[in-house]
């Protein structure tokens, strides 16, 4: 069974709600101490969109609603994208779950933190960032190409 | 005429013929009496008032009163009288309207010399008689057993014999153009010579013949005949038959059965012959008429002489011109007509013009000269002629008169080379004492050319070529000199046809032109089978031009498409490619040397298929109907992943559920948001949509990406 989490928060233009999850937006939280951030690591430049996979470590889920969507707050865009909109896929029926994100910002967001994660910890489980596999990771600089950034990449990291 | 002398000898010939019991001498040849009016002094001779008596016979008569009548006939510059009598009834008029019955006088005659005038009163009614005797000549009591009266007409044109406008059936018009008869006894004894109808007249006058013009009417138009009036002596039996000149002479009266002649404005001569039976009872009279050397009437084989009576006098009495009753107008019109009497010459024989000569023949003998040869013609009588006339020139209305003497054939020199030019020939005598020639009727028009080496001139116009067209009419002058003789097309390999010649333009309709390559010949001939060429060709294309179509991308998301396919006219080559856009303007493509065309369409609307229609056209307009591509592009909004026909934020929205797996998108959705990446402006869709394309979304939403 697949759950899906899409947290929406409309940039500067329009708000809108859609998919079957919600997030993103309002002031800058302060990170919980059992959360993970990932961050995009380069070159200083404007990125407008962030696509990646991320898989959980064994013992770690993502808080789901009663329809198997994410819970609010599970993923939350933050750092310099922290009213940015996202779509977040979380596949909790496969082994190691996966979680799948598309991140947008019309207005850009700079290189660095742009989403916070906060886990489910099994018991007795640690949250370790490196355990965290993040693929498929891709950040676009440019909006009137589409073309990933070849030299952004990603990371998992404490807060 | 008054002349005594010839009278004393009339009458001594009549005393000798009596004594020896024989028939009425037959005169030699010569002329009895002529007047040209030139030896006449100028006279008028009014007419009585309205019923009142008229002047005639014997108060009008010369020798009445010893040479003193009471009303002279006109007098000679020598005094002595012009004719024997005259005749004028009273007027049908009331004044002011009454003219002069005679007059002589300069003007009246042939050209401008002296001539009788004679008015004719239009009587209105058939039957209502007018006039008179206009010259009453008295040839001796022995007369003449063979007689010719011949003496020049000018009718008006405005004369009318009936009113055709508003026909009286069955009447008629006449007027006694003259008369012969033979006096049976001595002028000035109890007989009175003007009267000749009946015995009760008192039976001096016979026989009689009396041609007359008569006008019959029962439909329009009305008939003119000849009428001829025969009294046989000695008991006035009649015989009145009638001919129509036109059945007799269609090629000299061209009005057809309307007979417009003699009312011409023209002077005729009218020629009468009158020969009495011999002896009395023997069926071997005559009569005949000419009219301007044509004779129009023959009749042989009349007994003007019963067997009861005697030959003993010829015809002595001669009128000319008498009264006539005219129903063109009705009397209160007044009308009078004139009419113009020349030249009389009474004669034992022939004197008026010879017939038209015939059988002309006219050729080139070099550059400068051109032989004509004829035939004298023939009208029935021995003419008195004096020679021919040729009339030449290269404007047949305007010819050049030389007279060639008696001769059939004369060479025409010092003409132009290479021309044409026309020929008439007539006959003429002067003999006649006449102060004008009598001339014939004019042969019918020949035509020759001096030897002729130089060839037509001859142009073709520009034909229409290259075309679609298959007929064409080609056109162009020619001109010879000499005259052409024809002019000829071919067309390709056709027979030779002929084109139509009007003036110096000639002209010529091609029926069916040959698909592809035609070559014209036009060749011109002169009269001397001397030729000229010109040609041309016209090339003819049907066929329009095979056009084709690539195939075109559609759906695209692109508002611009270059479209391109290829064109080729096997005739003529083409013209144009013209793209046209749902109806509206036709654009012409870039059509290379190459067979290859291509168009950039542009400003491609989304979410509107667009009918496109490519047409080509040959150089001669054939346009590729059949060929013709008709085809709908449509055109798609990128990035438009929700189908609304507009990108917004919803879009980037589904394009993130898409590439977070969330959502999967249609074919169409593919087509309008699997953009990403752009290179160089163009998308190279990879198959997903995912977070690439939805930042494009967003670019396009922005602004910043546009397609």
């Amino acid at each position: 069974m697949r759950s899906c989490a899409l947290a929406v928060a409309l940039l500067s233009l329009i708000s809108l709600m859609a998919g079957c999850g919600g997030g993103g937006g309002g002031t800058q939280p302060t990170a919980p101490a059992n959360s993970v951030v990932i961050k995009s690591v380069g070159a200083a430049t404007t990125l407008y969109g962030v696509g990646f996979k991320l898989q959980l470590p064994p013992g770690v889920t993502l808080a789901t609603q009663g329809n198997g969507a994410l819970a609010a707050g599970a993923l939350v865009s933050s750092g310099g994208a922290a009213d940015a909109n996202f779509a977040a896929n979380y596949d909790s029926g496969v082994s190691p779950q996966t979680v799948t994100v598309s991140l947008t910002k019309a207005s850009g967001f700079p290189v660095g933190e742009f989403m916070t994660v906060i886990p489910v910890l099994a018991q007795g489980t640690a949250l370790v960032p490196g355990d965290f596999v993040l693929s498929d990771f891709k950040a676009y600089d440019n909006l009137t190409t589409g073309s990933p950034a070849p030299l952004i990449t990603g990371t998992v990291t404490a807060p | 005429m008054g002349c005594k002398m010839e009278k004393w000898i009339a009458r001594l010939s009549l005393l000798l013929l009596l004594l020896a019991a024989v028939s009425a001498p037959e005169a030699s040849a010569f002329v009895i009496y002529r007047t040209s009016f030139e030896e006449a002094q100028n006279w008028t001779r009014s007419r009585p008032a309205k019923g009142l008596a008229g002047y005639d016979y014997p108060a009008a008569w010369a020798a009445y009163n010893g040479g003193n009548p009471v009303y002279p006939p006109p007098r000679k510059t020598d005094n002595s009288f012009l004719f024997d009598l005259f005749r004028v009834g009273a007027t049908l008029f009331d004044p002011p309207f009454v003219t002069n019955q005679l007059e002589i006088g300069g003007g009246f005659g042939r050209t401008t010399a002296k001539g009788m005038l004679y008015n004719v009163e239009v009587s209105g009614t058939t039957g209502t008689w007018s006039g008179g005797d206009a010259m009453h000549l008295w040839l001796g009591n022995s007369g003449y057993s063979d007689i010719y009266v011949r003496f020049y007409l000018k009718y008006p044109p405005e004369w009318t014999w009936t009113n055709d406008s508003n026909p009286i059936p069955n009447r008629g018009a006449y007027q006694k153009i003259m008369k012969v008869a033979r006096y049976n006894g001595t002028w000035g004894d109890a007989g009175n010579p003007t009267l000749y109808t009946a015995p009760s007249n008192g039976g001096v006058v016979h026989p009689v013949w009396i041609p007359d013009w008569y006008q019959y009417i029962s439909t329009t138009p009305s008939q003119t005949y000849f009428y001829n009036s025969e009294r046989y002596s000695p008991d006035y039996t009649d015989n009145d038959p009638v001919q129509d000149f036109y059945s007799l002479r269609p090629g000299q009266y061209p009005n057809g059965s309307q007979f417009k002649w003699p009312s011409d404005a023209g002077w005729h001569c009218y020629e009468f012959r009158a020969k009495l039976n011999t002896p009395a009872g023997e069926t071997n009279g005559k009569s005949e008429v000419w009219l301007d050397g044509v004779r129009v009437w023959s009749k042989n084989n009349i007994v003007w002489v019963k067997s009861v009576g005697s030959v003993a006098q010829g015809w002595n009495d001669v009128t000319i011109l008498d009264n006539a009753t005219i129903p063109a107008y009705p009397l209160s019109s007044h009308v009078v007509y004139p009419l113009y009497l020349d030249d009389v010459v009474v004669s034992t024989h022939y004197s008026g013009p010879p017939a038209k000569p015939t059988n002309v023949i006219a050729e080139g003998i070099n550059a400068s000269s051109i032989k004509l040869q004829w035939t004298a013609g023939n009208n029935g009588a021995i003419p008195q002629l004096d020679g021919y006339s040729v009339y030449y020139g290269k404007d047949q209305s305007s010819l050049t008169r030389v007279d060639v003497g008696n001769v059939t054939q004369y060479e025409v020199q010092s003409l132009e080379q290479s021309t044409q030019y026309s020929f008439y020939v007539t006959a003429f005598n002067t003999d006649s004492t006449d102060n004008y020639r009598n001339e014939s009727l004019r042969s019918d028009l020949v035509k020759a050319v001096t030897q002729d080496s130089v060839k037509p001139d001859l142009t073709i116009a520009p034909v229409t070529t290259p075309t679609k067209s298959a007929a064409q009419t080609i056109s162009g002058t020619v001109s010879d000199a000499g005259g052409v003789a024809s002019v000829t097309v071919t067309v390709g390999e056709r027979e030779p046809a002929a084109a139509s010649i009007d003036g110096n333009i000639w002209r010529y309709s091609i029926p069916a032109l040959t698909e592809g390559g035609n070559g014209i010949t036009v060749t011109a001939k002169d009269l001397s089978e001397n030729q000229a060429v010109v040609e041309g060709s016209i090339l003819l294309d049907t066929v329009p031009p095979v056009l084709t179509v690539r195939p075109v991308v559609t759906p695209t998301i692109f508002t611009s498409q270059t479209l391109s396919g290829t064109v080729s006219d096997a005739v003529t080559g083409v013209s144009t490619v013209q793209v046209q856009v749902a109806g509206g303007e036709k654009h012409a493509a870039v059509v290379n040397g190459s067979g290859e065309w291509s168009y950039l369409l542009s400003n491609l609307q989304a979410g509107v298929a667009a009918q496109i229609t490519v047409t080509a056209l040959d150089t001669v307009g054939n346009e590729s109907g059949q060929s013709s591509a008709v085809m709908a592009i449509g055109v798609l909004k990128a990035g438009d992943l929700s189908g609304d026909v507009a990108v917004g934020v919803e879009d980037a929205q589904l394009a993130m559920q898409m590439g977070a797996g969330l959502k999967q998108p249609d074919v169409g959705q593919l087509q309008r948001g699997d953009l990403a990446p752009m290179v160089g402006g163009v998308p190279h869709p990879d198959g997903v949509i995912d977070t690439g394309d939805a930042v494009l979304i967003l670019g396009i939403v922005t602004g910043m990406t546009q397609f």
